[in-house]
């Protein structure tokens, strides 16, 4: 068949409503068998209210909002300045940060056991200065999760800096304006929207975080026992089983979908952002 | 997909120690006639990680048209992978509780024990803190174990409870040196031979393969029954290759490599 | 004097070596992209460093290299204003106005809306920059800079973004706003009609370098080089040899044409000369007159255009060949169209003699 014949606009046509629905498709089962889990398994809205489902969410939340926090305040320079920069290396200093974003995250907890576990290269005269050590602590949980997330909101941040016109802060310091005012008064809120994604993307990684976290932190209940870390731990108890994983699954969704909704609601949209 | 998610699960579980020995061809090859053909997936207990490799690598040796599939894990991991469906043809674990878990769900033909092991403390080499077992208990111990269920875990816990008998308190003072539930038993031994635990409780077969990296602990026997291996087909129509290789498994020559790894005779 | 500006820098391949001064008065740069013109408002706004130089405005020292003095952009108190505009989109009209203004709220707003009454943009206090049209959005950004109060205004190619109808409200409206506030302007364009409707005085750039600074009329008829001529838009430049000279009268030979010219400069006979003349000054004679500096030329090519023709004359004897620029008018009323041969007049006021390069 010729591509210029218009028969091959109508093959297209039907191959994307096809393709499109497949697509679609795949992604609505997998919620949709949870969902039916959920419904069909009586224990699974039993084990929501369970102690043990109580401490993984409240663990993860409140080390995956640190984590974010920690990403801001540690990233956010770091990402404003490869945004304005140009040096020798800069592309290498550009990968060094995505490197954990296309590393598997076990990479990243081998990485980190090595710097910091008890006889990490930081971690051994650490322990013998003061005593104090990282592995199997709720501290520890919040470095896999920094190392693995924080990337998602420098590329972010970094990405949403330099969608900012230069010029507009060069002006801004022609008015008088000090290099602090112009970013917290013109380059922040240009940039706000790609930030807002950043810290979502980081934030939803943070609470996924599983496999560096499994191999650096370990896994207790309370203390470094993630949600992610509690749905394997659940899978592979019998007593449990699937009712257990997919409780805190549901539990999971709820948390992203919340926050997703929330972040919409806030995030401007671009074109009424002038409107404030 | 069912599988794929399974598989990559099981990855996630075994972490440190699985190994994946997956070879290729889908018995295409039927060169003798009435010789073994096929694949079989081969679900083994994170501690038969080694034995299992060579009982797999001689078997295929054996069978030229025959393939093994080795998927490690936690027993318990496994276990519930099976009763989800996951497609094992032979299921070997580490504990006669899991093994019940999978004949309760009618899918396991005659569970048969093959091997026997110990379980022992291990401690980093060059850490002194532990020198008994009565020093798991000892303020300020790090000490890993394996998951409740896992059985490793489980017969830890059996074995420190049954200390905690002619002690009491013990029991008590040891869980709350505990800083951390391991997926299985590879697991507890690398954070032990990275030194991050002081202390952790492995099969001795584990131990073993450590060699210079932990030194062994052993627990007094008042304490501990030995721990007892099932292996069993899977399914109500288990496959002439999984029939034959628990067989092997059974047989003097599997159960030589087996001693060879440190595991005892049933 | 207002501003004094004198700077040298080296900026990766780019050597820039530029200096002049500016008055009350629009001072226009005038050239081609990447000439140093924006080079040159970057360095006194304070957004580059000189290497070295000296850089100040009614007595206050912006930067010096001797004296190690370097100003930070917030306190060099100029305003400037970019082709893009640079107006902050999330902020409002009467903040952008505000932003550069010192003072409590109710002060600093009740100055943006006078100096926003006095553009003509009264009411708008509260629309975002992207409602409004370009020429709005341009006269938001002009009184954005002059909100500080300054008494220079950078303008770096301002109107070149809008049409024509706008551009020529919007210069005669910067010619008012120049004489209302004061203010001494340096204005940036590659324009040459805009260059010569705005400047007083005109700075020609080339290449990091300043070819030329004057009042505009005399930039304009007495390029100093064949480079000058060149960007100013000069059509005929004409090697020739000097071969006659007394006091300030000369004659040159033209391809074998002699010409009569004036000149103050100390050009002595068989120097070899450029000779210069504006298309537009070159008369156009139906009968060949026993006068100096007339060539017989015929029209080899023409080109008509929205206010008058171009025409490229061939010599029909000895002589140059030359391009002549004629209003509609003249060229209707002499009839152009119907005749090709014409005896060419270049007035000896109007010709324009450097020594050559």
């Amino acid at each position: 068949m010729q591509l210029r014949s218009p028969r091959a606009d109508i093959v297209a046509l039907a191959l994307l409503v096809g393709l499109g629905g497949i697509f679609a498709v795949y992604f609505i089962l997998p919620f949709a068998g949870l969902g039916e889990r959920a419904i069909s398994d009586g224990r699974v809205w039993e084990l929501t209210r369970s102690s043990e489902v109580r401490a993984a969410l409240v663990l993860s939340l409140w080390t995956s909002v640190l984590a974010t926090l920690l990403a801001i305040v540690l990233g956010t320079p770091i990402a404003y300045w490869l945004s304005r920069s140009s040096f020798p290396g800069r592309s290498i200093v550009d990968a060094l940060i995505d490197l954990p974003i296309v590393l598997p995250p076990t990479v990243a907890g081998v990485a980190l056991l090595t710097a910091f576990g008890t006889r990490g290269l930081v971690g051994e005269p650490l322990d013998e200065l003061t005593g104090i050590r990282f592995t199997f602590t709720s501290t520890a949980v919040v470095m896999a999760q920094l190392l693995v997330a924080a990337p998602f909101y420098v590329r972010a941040a970094r990405a949403g800096f330099t969608s900012v016109d230069p010029q507009l802060e060069r002006v801004a310091y022609t008015l008088g304006a000090s290099r602090v005012e112009t970013f917290v008064r013109i380059t922040l809120p240009q940039a706000r929207a790609a930030l807002t994604a950043g810290i979502v993307l980081c934030w939803a990684r943070a609470m996924g975080e599983l496999g560096a976290t499994l191999i650096f932190a370990g896994s207790l209940e309370g203390k470094t026992r993630t949600m992610p870390l509690a749905i394997v731990d659940a899978f592979e108890r019998t007593s449990l089983g699937l009712s257990g994983a997919v409780s805190l699954s549901i539990i999971l969704l709820v948390v992203a979908a919340v926050v997703l909704v929330f972040f919409r609601a806030v995030t401007p949209d671009d074109r009424g952002s002038a409107w404030r | 997909m069912m599988r794929l998610r399974r598989h990559s699960l099981a990855l996630v579980v075994g972490l440190l120690s699985v190994a994946v020995v997956s070879c290729g061809d889908d018995g295409s090859s039927d060169a003798n006639e009435g010789a073994l053909a096929g694949n079989v997936v081969v679900s083994a207990a994170s501690s038969l990680t080694d034995a299992f490799t060579e009982l797999a690598e001689t078997f295929e040796g054996i069978h030229e048209g025959v393939s093994i599939e080795l998927n490690f894990g936690s027993s318990s991991s496994l276990a519930s992978q099976i009763v989800e469906g996951a497609p094992a043809g032979v299921f070997a674990s580490a504990n006669q509780a899991q093994m019940q878990v999978v004949a309760d769900a009618g899918l396991a033909n005659d569970p048969r024990v093959f091997a026997q092991n110990r379980i022992v403390v291990v401690t980093p080499a060059d850490n002194e803190t532990v020198q008994t077992f009565a020093d798991i208990a000892a303020d300020g111990v790090r000490l890993v174990l394996a998951g409740a269920e896992v059985p490793v875990g489980d017969y830890a816990r059996q074995a420190i409870a049954a200390a905690d008998a002619a002690e009491p308190g013990f029991e008590e003072a040891a869980l709350a040196n505990l800083v951390s539930e391991e997926a299985n038993v590879r697991a507890v031994l690398t954070k032990v031979e990275l030194g991050e635990a002081d202390a952790g409780v492995v099969y001795e077969t584990d131990a073993a393969i450590s060699g210079d990296a932990v030194r062994v602990i052993p627990i007094p026997s008042e304490y501990v029954s030995p721990a007892v291996y099932p292996i069993a087909t899977v399914g109500e129509d288990p496959s002439e290759v999984a029939r034959a290789f628990v067989a092997y498994v059974l047989s003097p020559e599997g159960q030589a490599i087996l001693a060879k790894y440190g595991f005892s005779a049933p | 004097m207002a501003l004094s500006f004198d700077a040298r820098l080296h900026l990766g391949g780019f050597d820039y070596e530029a200096a002049f001064d500016a008055d009350d008065e629009i001072v226009v740069l005038f050239g081609h992209s990447g000439a140093g013109k924006s080079v040159t408002l970057q360095l006194i706004a304070g957004l580059l460093r000189p290497d070295t130089g000296r850089i100040a405005n009614d007595g206050r020292v912006f930067f010096d290299s001797a004296s190690s003095t370097n100003l930070r952009p917030q306190d060099r108190h100029v305003g400037y204003v970019v082709q893009e505009l640079a107006l902050f989109p999330h902020l409002s009209v009467a903040e952008n106005v505000m932003f550069g203004m010192d003072g409590p709220r109710s002060e600093r707003q009740r100055r943006a809306s006078a100096l926003l009454e006095r553009f003509d943009l009264g009411g708008f206090e509260d629309r975002a920059p992207r409602s409004l049209s370009g020429g709005q959005r341009q006269r938001v950004a002009l009184a954005r800079a002059l909100g500080r109060e300054v008494p220079l205004l950078l303008l770096d190619e301002p109107f070149s973004a809008l049409d024509d109808s706008l551009r020529r409200t919007l210069r005669s409206e910067l010619l008012r706003v120049r004489r209302e506030f004061g203010l001494t302007v340096l204005f940036v364009t590659h324009d040459l009609r805009e260059a010569h409707l705005l400047a007083d005085r005109l700075a020609i750039f080339d290449q990091g370098r300043i070819l030329q600074f004057g009042p505009r009329e005399e930039v304009f008829r007495r390029p100093v080089s064949r480079r000058v001529a060149e960007l100013t838009g000069v059509a005929n430049v004409l090697p020739g040899v000097v071969v006659a000279r007394n006091d300030e009268h000369i004659q040159v030979d033209v391809s074998g044409l002699r010409l009569h010219a004036r000149t103050s400069e100390a050009i002595g006979v068989g120097q070899r000369v450029e000779v210069m003349i504006r298309a537009e000054r070159i008369n156009l004679r139906r009968v060949e007159e026993a006068m100096p500096n007339v060539v017989a030329a015929e029209i080899r090519d023409e080109h008509a255009y929205g206010a008058g023709h171009t025409l490229w004359f061939r010599p029909l004897g000895d002589g140059p060949e030359l391009e002549v620029d004629l209003p509609s008018r003249p060229y209707e009323v002499l009839d152009v169209a119907s005749r090709k041969r014409w005896t060419l007049e270049l007035p000896p006021e109007d010709l324009h003699v450097v020594a050559a390069d």
